[in-house]
């Protein structure tokens, strides 16, 4: 037997409220059929009378797979969501939706109410604005492609110019020298076109729901061995963390570029032994995955240039100086940001913290599930 | 090559590739040569032997060439040894930032030499020989040579949208 809605708290939300609040509002019952709703949503939805709110909202023909009325109904908490769904007429919806318990007397919830909140808008101006910052970035690369380019004409000059001498010399020695500059200018040539190219194309991000420790345990394991040989312990410093929707191979590219910094930093340095460890940790809705090392650090000038596309500090052939501005541009498609501290001659602590609401969503959660279910 | 003889010139880069092709340049020139890889290694040379020409890359770990410039200018027996900044980041906002630094931090007598990376054998040999106050040497003598030094001065000279024009008559736009 349902309980009914008392008139008083019907006039009030149907009244008062319930149509003149910029929300689309429905009250849902605990068969998540949808038996009250607003102006806004029947505008926006179409007829709801009789109808399942998974239907409604998605098209569904059954509950959807983390739904958030359900956990409602069963634990009497408010919650907020970010959805998306289908309108009337058949395009995409991207909402907010705040889902509120109605409350009896002995801790049951009858119904849930509700209340969605348009973002498509908010959500394309977000994806402009990425995509804009990402033209800027590959604008200053290129500018500064130039620039990366001289060094290696200077490196491949100098090779064929050590060459030459040994030859006019006839200084064996001096010529085998000059032949080990310009392979290993050849070397950095391919290795710094590959990092541009991957750079500059507009990838999209394959975004999935991830385990992120799982990532940050594949990065320990596959740099361990070798932070090792260069004298550096590699440990993973995890907490447990839910399940992200990130694209995997980018978070992978940005923690192996953090750990390869963080070692080459200690190798850098003049101490004995040291340490680099990456750790994981959840407050307040945001992800932070840190790679502290205790290697050489960063001065005043250095600090400065860090995200400066193509300065590296690094030895002959090992940097390009794009690691660091291509984790900054995939943890920005992610909507995070990128910090970090350093003192010189103590180490660096470099942060990227990711926001859970400002994650990207999987693409077309329901067409995937459809299409399994076609299958 | 007579006058260059017991001048010495400290070559300071990071990268241990363009130290080759550096010194490996001025040896045939018929200077010493001293090498470091950074501003710390550039102050321990200078100890050992006080060098007539400083040859300076900026952007080094450890201590950068401005670090080590701004020390030296501190010091009234080192300051007046001229240097020739060597960069890539000549244009760039980090670069020209440094050589503004290099510039207020300069001693009255110290002259500065400024070469932007990448940096031909004769050029660099003639700025050093600038630097030691001597004349500069003639054009190479071997024809291949000279001619790719004509061609790479006048693609370096020629103005983007002229050779833009150039390229568009080419394919008969």
């Amino acid at each position: 037997m349902q309980p009914e809605i008392t008139p008083d708290f019907h006039r009030w939300i149907s009244e008062e409220l319930f149509d003149h609040v910029p929300l689309a509002i429905c009250v849902v019952d605990r068969q998540f059929r949808i038996v009250e709703a607003n102006e806004r949503f029947a505008k926006l939805y179409g007829e709801w009378r009789g109808r399942f709110c998974y239907d409604v909202y998605k098209g569904r023909n059954e509950r959807c797979d983390r739904c958030g009325a359900a956990k409602t109904f069963r634990d009497g908490k408010t919650r907020q969501r970010e959805e998306e769904g289908v309108d009337r007429q058949g395009n995409a919806t991207h909402y907010v939706v705040n889902i509120v318990p109605v409350l009896r007397g002995n801790g049951d919830v009858p119904y849930v109410i509700e209340m969605s909140r348009n973002i498509a808008e908010l959500k394309t101006l977000q994806r402009q604005k990425l995509e804009a910052e990402r033209l800027a970035a590959v604008g200053q690369t290129v500018a500064g492609l130039a620039h990366g380019i001289k060094n290696l004409i200077m490196g491949l000059e100098g090779g064929m110019y050590v060459v030459n001498s040994g030859l006019r010399s006839s200084n064996e020695e001096r010529l085998l020298q000059g032949w080990k500059m310009l392979e290993e200018d050849i070397g950095r040539i391919s290795s710094f076109v590959k990092e541009f190219l991957e750079f500059a194309k507009g990838r999209q991000p394959t975004v999935d729901t991830i385990q992120p420790n799982d990532v940050a345990r594949k990065v320990v394991a596959s740099f361990r061995e070798r932070a090792a040989r260069s004298g550096v312990e590699l440990r993973l410093d995890t907490e447990e963390l839910e399940e992200a929707t990130m694209d995997e191979e980018g978070l992978h590219a940005c923690l192996t570029n953090l750990v390869l910094n963080a070692i080459d930093a200690c190798v850098m340095s003049t101490g004995e032994t040291h340490h680099v460890v990456l750790s994981t940790r959840e407050r307040d809705g945001v992800l932070t995955f840190e790679v502290a090392d205790d290697g050489c650090g960063m001065d005043y000038d250095i600090k400065q240039k860090v995200f400066t596309n193509f300065f590296s500090t690094k030895a002959s052939g090992k940097g390009t100086g794009l690691g660091l501005l291509t984790t900054r541009k995939i943890v920005q498609e992610h909507g995070g940001r990128v910090s970090f501290e350093s003192s010189e001659g103590e180490g660096s602590v470099f942060r990227l913290e990711f926001p859970r609401d400002s994650l990207p969503r999987p693409p077309r959660e329901g067409a995937a599930e459809q299409q399994s279910k076609m299958k | 090559m007579e006058d260059v003889r017991g001048k010495t010139v400290l070559v300071v880069d990071d990268e241990p590739n363009v130290r080759m092709y550096l010194q490996t340049v001025l040896e045939d020139a018929g200077l010493e040569v001293q090498t470091a890889a950074n501003g710390h290694q550039a102050l321990d040379r200078m100890t050992e032997k006080k060098p007539d020409v400083i040859s300076l890359d900026l952007v080094m770990p450890k201590m950068s060439g401005l670090n080590f410039f701004k020390y030296i200018q501190k010091n009234k027996d080192r300051a007046g040894i001229p240097v020739v900044v060597v960069t890539a980041h000549a244009k760039d906002e980090m670069g020209s930032d440094d050589l503004e630094k290099i510039e207020k931090h300069k001693s009255e007598e110290c002259r500065i030499f400024l070469l932007e990376k990448p940096v031909d054998a004769p050029t660099y040999v003639n700025t050093i020989r600038q630097a030691l106050e001597l004349e500069p040497l003639g054009p190479e003598s071997e024809e291949g040579e000279a001619l790719r030094m004509q061609v790479k001065d006048a693609v370096q000279a020629a103005d983007k949208e002229a050779l833009k024009n150039a390229l568009k008559i080419l394919k008969g736009d």
